[in-house]
């Protein structure tokens, strides 16, 4: 019979606060506050409640956004605040001033500064405040079998070329990178990170079902004091539940790659799957599995645009968030930089535990470049398994052909922006990327070291 | 192993003037799939108007609308007149266990004016889900209306000490609802392909896998039957342990340390056949209450709350909303009753507070508990008063609420019950001769 310990108890604070500071804008603002959470709490749960009130000067405040980077939560502001009311006679947007909501800090970094922002009726926004914090990793009690070695990385930057590399090493796992590209550890991450959302699992105990979509995520954000009024069983749902959820999240991911290796009867140590930054989900691969492993793969980030632009025009689509006809410079400001931030922050994470790769250096010396990349891995990578890998790994196979954008080989895409982008887009990209290309070890005039 | 199968595909006779042609080109009759799940790919090219999309139905319900859009290149010699030929094709995937286990899927085409034309309708059935759970809390399934009484049920059903539910009464649980419609998503190939497929954006909920390109079918067959049936099983049996893990969890805060049951609501929907195939010890009340009372209390407590609940905000006046809705939703719960009468349990409102005695001790009886033991208790509760209950209440004796129906529904409404619920009311016992105006 299944049986689950009830009642089991994360005695460890889950998220604690370090600072609350506050920002109100006094032109925007009559009066405003974030109430919660304060400094120095310390909390059961990845859950953290923000309550507070905002009452515009020159029109209603609207929404609060709860954010840090592409994580970003809304609660709208309409709770009502007779105390609030009381304490500013005579403004007549303070009964129904406050905001009160819930949000998953799992999908933020470990340490974390969340913005307060009020956004006004009139289009205004202001700072309410900025919440810095800590919360602990994401721990289940599973033992995976297979390890994740993580490729996190942008579009167009040789990943799947590498993963290709990588599963023609005996102790590592792939499917097919050149036809499918399976990103079988973000979809249940994904899932984890949603359903561990409180607006999700408090619909289990205050259900609002709505056919056909999938009314079971909830929406916008849950006081989960409110829902549920069971301290315990709210302490739960916002710790060991979610444990639990990533350990079936763990158990999913080892039977997929497990079904594929049995495909090749291999029995291998890792599975390789890339992993784009956003979402937070190489940053849970890497709390759920102490011992796996995570590569950075970077290329320079103009010969990245270079092949975006060329990629898309092969295939006739618009893919990589280049969204329609948008102005390149647009793309690069607004959908690449922030995505090389990313990166760059994720790296400076966790730069003490994951491999930096840069394509260059794959390309112009794949054995010395994957000699010294299987060696940290802790795999096999003796002089012959190597020349092994790239004689299995140059074997044409079917995709591969739709993936390249250079007809002079993979060398002939190296430096491709100093005859491909025009000189304004050049210049852009040198201001936008500048720290970034540096930080990645390449020169300020673009080529690789 | 056949998992789905079709059994016939009936063709609909299309007016000329509709559609210049249309054509399904699977699933043929006779189909078999070892997969709770099948294609629906074809083409429709519209007459009157462009053809926009292919809608599928089970009963009321949509299932899939999904847009034409792909290039049939064959139409244009066949149909040299016609537009659209460019985007005359359909492809969508359907998950078998969002249906019965006997189904009929309605297929039919949209036009850009929003008018809708029927192409086939696909009649098929698939077997059960099995997993390997083995429940240690069975489900005790109330599946009701709203304003039936169900929240002193509830109340009253969490006294027995073999029986679990989850309080606050005045929510409304839905924790193995909840549990089913992740496991109706996981378990949909337009999802769980997407683990290895992944068309598409990889943006927010893409995992739900709703969006266009739908992941077809892996073609190395050892991994397809994998994902569509292991890896199915083993997902519904993840669902089903967090609904005992979370019962478990609200026994412990309950004091109740070794239930038998869990007691929860349920819509008249697909997820109580779903459970009784997941829990074959199942056990389901069906509630009724008189109709009439129930659409009376329905609108004093829209009153009470001050805003327009079940749906009503939907009508324009009380009539409507009595013959669109209502009997949807009741005619409904009379089929539910009338498949499930063999396995579940009746249970009428007005005897439940008449009669709290018997009611209870034969309730108990049908779930195999004691009923000498705590039937009195529980007969007690349900007369007890304490704010949660006092806030539901819309009458200020339960007995009073009874036949209320006389003196709270306008003339309008009174006539549409009798016009439209009289097979229901019929069907539960309830005197039709009450219903004349």
């Amino acid at each position: 019979m299944t049986r689950h310990p009830a009642r089991e108890r994360i005695s460890v604070p889950l998220c604690e606060i370090d600072s609350v500071r506050p920002g109100a804008d006094a032109d925007h603002l009559t009066s405003a506050a974030v109430e919660a959470p304060s400094a120095g709490d310390r909390l059961a749960t990845w859950t953290l409640p923000v309550t507070g009130w905002a009452i515009g000067r020159r029109s209603r405040a609207r929404q609060v956004r709860v954010s840090q980077g592409a994580a970003r939560w809304t609660l709208p502001v309409h709770d009502h605040r007779a105390d609030v009311a009381d304490r500013h006679p005579g403004h007549e947007w303070a009964r129904h001033s406050g905001f009160s909501g819930a949000v998953n800090t799992l999908r933020l970094r470990p340490r974390f500064a969340l913005d307060v922002t009020a956004e006004l009726e009139d289009g205004a926004e202001t700072r309410l405040g900025t919440v810095t914090g800590h919360r602990a990793p994401l721990r289940s009690g599973y033992e995976p079998e297979l390890q994740p070695l993580v490729v996190t990385t942008l579009g167009r930057t040789g990943s799947t070329w590498l993963i290709h590399l990588l599963a023609s090493h005996p102790s590592v796992t792939a499917y097919r990178p050149f036809s499918f590209e399976p990103r079988a550890a973000t979809y249940w991450i994904d899932i984890l990170t949603s359903l561990a959302e409180p607006a999700s699992y408090t619909q289990q105990v205050e259900g609002e079902v709505r056919y056909p979509g999938p009314w079971w995520l909830g929406s916008g954000t849950r006081m989960t004091s409110e829902l549920l009024p069971d301290e315990e069983l709210s302490r739960w749902l916002g710790s060991a539940h979610v444990s639990e959820l990533a350990a079936f999240a763990q158990q999913r991911i080892d039977a997929v790659y497990l079904r594929v290796a049995a495909l090749d009867e291999d029995r291998p140590e890792f599975f390789a799957e890339k992993c784009l930054p956003e979402h937070n989900v190489p940053q849970l691969l890497h709390e759920l599995y102490p011992e796996g492993r995570e590569i950075f793969l970077v290329r320079d980030f103009r010969d990245m645009l270079c092949s975006i632009r060329s990629f898309n025009e092969k295939r006739g689509n618009a893919a990589f968030g280049y969204d329609g006809p948008i102005a390149e410079e647009s793309y690069v400001l607004d959908v690449l930089a922030p995505s090389v931030e990313n990166l760059l922050d994720e790296w400076r994470d966790r730069a003490g535990s994951a491999q930096l790769v840069r394509y260059e250096d794959l390309i112009l010396n794949p054995a010395q470049t994957l000699r010294g990349l299987l060696g940290q891995i802790g795999v096999d990578s003796s002089e012959e398994r190597v020349d092994d890998m790239l004689a299995r790994a140059a074997e044409s196979i079917p995709g591969m052909a739709v993936h390249r954008t250079t007809s002079g080989g993979p060398q002939a895409s190296i430096g491709r922006w100093r005859r491909d982008l025009e000189p304004p887009l050049q210049k852009v990209c040198e201001e936008v990327f500048a720290g970034a290309l540096a930080e990645f070890g390449y020169e300020a005039g673009g080529a690789a070291r | 192993m056949t998992l789905s199968e079709i059994s016939a595909v009936e063709m609909h006779a299309v007016d000329g003037e509709d559609l210049w042609g249309f054509h399904l080109d699977a699933p043929e009759a006779g189909a078999v799939h070892d997969a709770y799940a099948f294609d629906v790919r074809g083409w429709a090219l519209g007459r009157r108007a462009k053809v926009t999309s292919v809608e599928l139905k089970d009963g009321p319900r949509l299932l899939w609308r999904v847009p034409t859009q792909i290039a049939r290149k064959e139409l244009s010699g066949r149909y040299p007149l016609a537009e659209g030929t460019d985007a005359a094709g359909f492809f969508t995937i359907v998950n078998s266990l969002n249906l019965s286990r006997e189904f009929e899927v309605l297929v039919r085409a949209r036009l850009d004016d929003a008018s809708r034309v029927d192409l086939a309708t696909l009649h098929g059935h698939r077997e059960p889900l099995r997993t390997g759970f083995e429940p240690g809390i069975d489900p005790l399934m109330v599946t009701t209306l709203g304003r039936t009484g169900s929240t002193i049920l509830m109340k009253v059903l969490a006294t027995h000490p073999d029986i679990v539910a989850c309080p606050p009464f005045e929510h409304e649980p839905r924790v193995a609802t909840y549990w089913l419609g992740v496991m109706t998503t996981l378990t949909d190939p337009v999802s769980y392909r997407r683990q290895i497929n992944p068309t598409g954006s990889i943006d927010g909920t893409w995992w739900t896998g709703k969006e266009p390109p739908l992941p077809r079918r892996s073609k190395d067959a050892r991994l397809a039957h994998w994902l569509d049936v292991d890896a199915v099983s083993q997902v519904a049996e993840f669902c089903q342990s967090r609904i005992e893990a979370v019962y478990r969890e609200i026994a412990a805060g309950a004091g109740t340390p070794a239930p038998r049951f869990f007691a929860e609501k349920y819509r008249v929907d697909r997820i109580p056949e779903m459970m009784w195939e997941l829990y074959p010890r199942a056990r389901e009340v069906i509630l009724v209450r008189d109709f009439r009372d129930m659409v009376a209390s329905m609108f004093a407590y829209n009153v009470k709350r001050g805003r327009e609940g079940f749906r009503r905000d939907r009508f324009d006046d009380d009539a409507q909303y009595v013959v669109k809705q209502i009997k949807e939703s009741v005619a409904a719960l009379a089929t539910a009753w009338e498949a499930r009468r063999d396995s579940a349990h009746l249970i009428r409102y007005e005897d439940l507070v008449i009669d709290p005695e018997n009611t209870i001790a034969s309730l108990l009886r049908y779930l195999g508990l004691d009923a000498d033991t705590h039937a009195d208790a529980m007969a007690a509760a349900l007369s007890a008063r304490d704010p949660e209950t006092e806030w539901h209440r819309t009458t200020p004796d339960p007995r009073a609420s009874i036949g209320r129906w006389r003196d709270d529904l306008s003339e309008e409404a009174r006539r549409a019950c009798e016009q439209v619920l009289g097979p229901e009311l019929r069907a539960f016992g309830y005197p039709l001769e009450e219903v004349r105006v």
